[in-house]
């Protein structure tokens, strides 16, 4: 049963921000939520999670209308925010005790978590006294403490150094295995898809694309060609009625219509004995069908 | 089920405050101007009635005192009528000494030289005033003084008086000995038949009291009300409030934070009474609360006052205690008589209704709000209303002391608009309550007036808080709160 979002419309005066989005997450794993900036990512996530009331449509867990309030989620919010002046112990404390959990309880988790997340030192001190990093650390504990069934991560990785975007990505690992349901909104597509099994992209409130991520690929087929050769090939490739898409030193890129066309690239090439340094047919990545899909629809 | 959690934010929102730096350290720098206040206004007046009777001088003085910084000065008489007798120039004689002259030289020379002099000295000039057959109507004395002498000439002046006053008498005939007998003073009062016969103590209260309680009050629903905007404000545009909004529902938060910074008001509102209270009672046995105390053990006391009757009035001369001791035990009696069970749960229930109107209408506008620098403008309706309501509370009185000192229990058609406005009731009614100008059926009505306004608020609150509180952007106006409120 999962999650359902069915429908769901929201409208500010005559604009449209949030137009009949619906998606089903019937099973554990983590769904993406892509769009470019004010695409309606955001506003969806506040209706999901019933801090803002949709104009139409419906959200149910298992069957039965959602709040959030009535169920603990777990929220890292794009635009973070704790109480500056307000100890970490002391804030994190009452956003547990908030959903549902004792002082004890929440005190013995979070002393699992700021091991875990390395930040056991910063606990008595105040957020403002925090670098950025580690205060995003404080708002993923305030997210995953109360071990939530549903959450929702908003940007998680936005600001964060390699290593310490390793380990938010190895504990994202830990809840997919505890069989969590994660909404993953982020514009590093690499990261969606490390991790997404299914996606809704939104384009000015509208749904764009929506599926599985392999059967979207699937979908494009291998359309994007990338060769790398010693000697110049845009000749052979005019030949074969394929346009340059990109020209780096790893190579150059080409759309291609079907695998033949490529193929017969490679022909050419071989006939006319121009060593070959890499030969790439591949569907297109995430980042490809973002820019696609949104891409040109936002230029403004 | 809208407010489920409420309790999660009342108790981290009011611990977090108390525990603030400022809160601790404004509380203390309140408890001791509180407390030295209580213990001034307890011990000083004993001790300046200690120190008047040791400045009595001896039956022949007639009743001239001089400071010691005007003893160091020089004095110079023109007498231009002779109104005084060598007599009273002998005990400005005896005053000044050697420094107490008849000078032979023109005032204009004198008042010349002091001009210029860097000595205290003061020329006193008497002159007579007639009518047009000539006929003496009145004295005038005029003193001209140094720079230096500019804080006793008042004094002098009034020694002059007394001894032009005294002479006038003995030349009309009232022997030296009978001269302290015509130095009694006399007190005039007024009371409107059936109403309260008070006391000069009493009608000073009936007036000060309602000011001094308005301005308290609004001091501490003002002031924490507006916490409460910032406080939401804070966490609305610190992003905090998106987090919650994931555990609890929009009006939980405001409620518990209404209700923590309520109690922490009310909690400082009573630990100044407080700390005013053992103030008191630490500065009794120096006092005139003691004082008062000790008088009221008095049997004859006791009976002159359960003889007054429910008027009040004053009481007669008790043997062996002063009017003006008198005057303090009835007051001390009729004070003690404000704080019944009724005047109390009634002041207690106005409090926390007032805070309520005003916090819920700061919350509504701390959530308009998407940047902290935009509070203070938003909060412009918030400070309007407040302080219209305290100055409508405040300035009736004023324009009534009459009444209220005569203790004729009127009240004037302003005054008694603020009773029942719920912008000002919340800072006048405590006040009147307790010195009695409105009736408790009047009570009732206006707490079910302002009680009215503040569920009317909260429905407001309810219906619009879960929209503005995620808007961002420009600041949503006070007036377009209200249509967001009628559209829903």
């Amino acid at each position: 049963m999962g999650l359902s979002v069915d429908n769901i419309v929201k409208k500010y005066g005559e604009n449209t921000v949030v137009d009949h989005l619906s998606f089903e997450m019937n099973e554990p794993g983590v769904f993406a939520l892509l769009g470019t900036n004010g695409a309606g990512k955001t506003t969806s996530i506040r209706i999901i999670l019933g801090m803002l009331a949709a104009d139409g449509g419906e959200v149910t867990w298992d069957g039965k209308r959602f709040l959030a309030a009535e169920k603990p989620v777990g929220y890292l919010a794009e635009e973070r925010g704790l109480y500056p002046k307000y100890k970490i112990i002391d804030q994190l404390v009452y956003f547990c005790t908030l959903r549902g959990m004792n002082k004890e309880g929440a005190l013995k988790t979070l002393d699992y978590w700021f091991e875990r997340l390395n930040v056991t030192e910063y606990k008595q001190k105040r957020a403002e006294q925090l670098s950025k990093g580690n205060q995003q650390k404080m708002q993923l504990i305030a997210a995953l403490a109360p071990n939530p069934e549903l959450i929702v991560l908003d940007e998680p990785l936005s600001g964060l150094d390699p290593v310490n975007a390793e380990l938010f990505k190895s504990v994202i690992r830990e809840e997919i295995k505890q069989n969590k349901y994660i909404i993953m909104s982020s514009h590093q597509m690499a990261t969606i898809e490390e991790f997404c099994k299914d996606i809704v992209m939104l384009n000015k409130g509208k749904t764009v694309l929506q599926g599985n991520l392999n059967t979207i690929k699937k979908g494009y087929g291998r359309v994007k060609l990338t060769v790398k050769a010693e000697g110049d090939i845009t000749q052979l490739a005019r030949e074969c009625e394929l346009t340059v898409t990109e020209d780096t030193p790893n190579g150059t890129s080409f759309n291609v219509k079907s695998e033949e066309q490529a193929h017969r690239l490679l022909k050419m090439i071989m006939d006319n004995k121009i060593p070959l340094i890499k030969y790439e047919l591949r569907e297109p990545s995430l980042n490809e069908i973002f820019i696609e899909k949104a891409g040109d629809k936002n230029e403004g | 089920m809208r407010a489920k959690g409420w309790r999660n934010v009342f108790s981290f929102t009011f611990l977090q405050y108390i525990k603030t730096k400022s809160f601790i350290v404004g509380n203390i720098i309140i408890c001791v101007i509180v407390a030295a206040i209580c213990v001034l206004t307890n011990v000083l007046p004993v001790a300046m009635s200690g120190s008047d009777s040791s400045d009595v001088g001896d039956e022949n003085d007639p009743g001239t005192e001089v400071s010691d910084f005007f003893k160091a000065g020089e004095v110079s008489l023109f007498d231009e009528v002779e109104i005084l007798a060598k007599d009273d120039k002998s005990t400005l004689s005896e005053i000044f000494k050697d420094r107490f002259s008849e000078p032979q030289s023109s005032l204009d020379d004198v008042v010349e030289e002091l001009k210029t002099t860097e000595a205290m000295k003061i020329a006193v000039q008497i002159t007579a005033r007639t009518d047009k057959d000539g006929k003496v109507t009145g004295y005038e004395v005029r003193s001209y003084y140094s720079s230096a002498a500019k804080g006793s000439v008042d004094e002098l002046n009034g020694v002059v008086e007394e001894l032009i006053n005294r002479r006038i008498l003995l030349n009309a005939g009232v022997s030296p000995e009978k001269y302290e007998d015509t130095q009694v003073s006399v007190f005039t009062s007024k009371t409107e038949a059936g109403g309260k016969n008070l006391n000069s103590i009493q009608g000073m209260i009936n007036y000060a009291l309602p000011m001094l309680v308005s301005i308290v009050l609004f001091m501490f629903i003002f002031t924490y009300g507006s916490v409460v905007a910032q406080s939401i404000a804070t966490e609305k545009t610190s992003r905090v409030m998106e987090l919650l909004l994931t555990s609890v529902r929009p009006l939980a938060v405001v409620i518990g934070k209404v209700l923590a910074m309520g109690l922490v008001s009310f909690l400082q509102f009573f630990l100044m009474i407080g700390v005013g209270a053992a103030s008191f009672a630490i500065s009794s046995p120096f006092g005139w609360m003691s004082k008062a105390a000790e008088l009221l053990k008095n049997p004859e006391i006791q009976d002159a006052l359960s003889q007054m009757g429910q008027s009040g009035g004053t009481i007669g001369a008790v043997a062996g205690v002063s009017s003006s001791d008198i005057e303090i035990a009835q007051t001390m009696n009729e004070f003690t008589k404000v704080f019944t069970p009724f005047n109390i749960a009634t002041i207690i229930v106005i409090f926390i209704l007032g805070f309520l109107f005003f916090s819920l209408i700061a919350a509504l506008i701390g959530a308009s709000v998407s940047r902290m620098e935009d509070l203070q403008a938003a909060m412009s309706p918030y400070s309007l209303i407040g302080v219209f309501g305290m100055y409508l509370a405040y300035f009736p009185v004023i324009f009534n002391a009459d009444a209220l000192q005569s203790g004729d229990g009127s009240v004037n058609p302003v005054q008694l608009f603020s009773y029942y406005c719920p912008i000002s009731s919340p800072f006048a009614l405590p006040g009147a309550v307790m010195v009695g100008t409105i009736s408790p059926m009047n009570v009732l009505i206006s707490v079910l007036v302002l009680a009215v306004f503040v569920v009317l608020i909260a429905i407001v609150v309810s219906k619009v808080y879960e929209a503005i509180i995620l808007h961002n952007g420009n600041r949503i106006k006070f007036g377009d709160i209200i249509k967001m409120a009628v559209r829903k």
